[in-house]
């Protein structure tokens, strides 16, 4: 298991499972408790970031100088791009569309941070995709 | 930055892939070294070196120089 790729990763797949599913469990028997709540989403979130973190760390450590500098290099231009983009898309609704905001203020916020987020990954797409056909 | 990587390999009948494993790095990496469009780090140019038996300044010039 310790060189099969997948297995490696499914493996970490099982894990964040299990972990989601007892925290689910935790939830559903203890999350009407005042102030534990937070905690629960405050802790299974963190798990997920740590062991995405912990993933990245090792997929980053086995590419080559190159592809670490395509990815350095779309992650600051592109990124940046789609950042200045999506906060022109989202001030432009904000203040001359203020009618298509209806939702809930929980819901605005996840969409405003899934608009940013979605526009950087593309900026960030198309940048390292420059930088290989560049390369050529 | 001019390097010699394209004839070296050549004279030694290696592919890009050859080369690339020989380096640890992605044929995609050996394509962007030959074509002059990508420099290496201090690190692996000395590894090219190595991989050649030549001295890095044999190797590698500086196109501006």
């Amino acid at each position: 298991m310790k060189d099969n790729p997948v297995a490696r990763y499914g493996g970490l797949l099982l894990v964040c499972l299990i972990a989601g599913g007892i925290a689910g469990g935790i939830s559903a028997a203890f999350g009407e408790t005042a102030g534990v709540g937070p905690l629960i989403v405050a802790g299974s979130v963190g798990l997920a970031m740590a062991a995405g973190l912990w993933v990245c760390a090792r997929w980053w450590r086995a590419l080559d100088e190159a592809a670490q500098e395509a990815h350095k290099w779309a992650w600051w231009w592109g990124s940046t791009f789609g950042l200045a983009i999506g906060g022109v898309i989202l001030f432009t609704l904000m203040y001359a569309a203020p009618e298509r905001l209806t939702g809930e203020p929980k819901d605005l916020l996840l969409a405003g941070a899934a608009l940013i987020g979605g526009v950087q990954t593309v900026g960030y797409g198309i940048a390292w995709a420059f930088w290989w056909l560049q390369r050529r | 930055m001019n390097n010699r990587l394209k004839v070296l390999r050549a004279e030694r009948n290696w592919s890009q892939a050859d080369l690339a494993a020989a380096l640890g790095v992605s044929r995609q990496t050996v394509n962007a070294l030959e074509t002059g469009r990508y420099d290496p780090s201090l690190p692996l140019a000395f590894k090219i070196a190595r991989v050649f038996e030549q001295p890095i300044e044999s190797i590698f010039s500086d196109s501006g120089a």
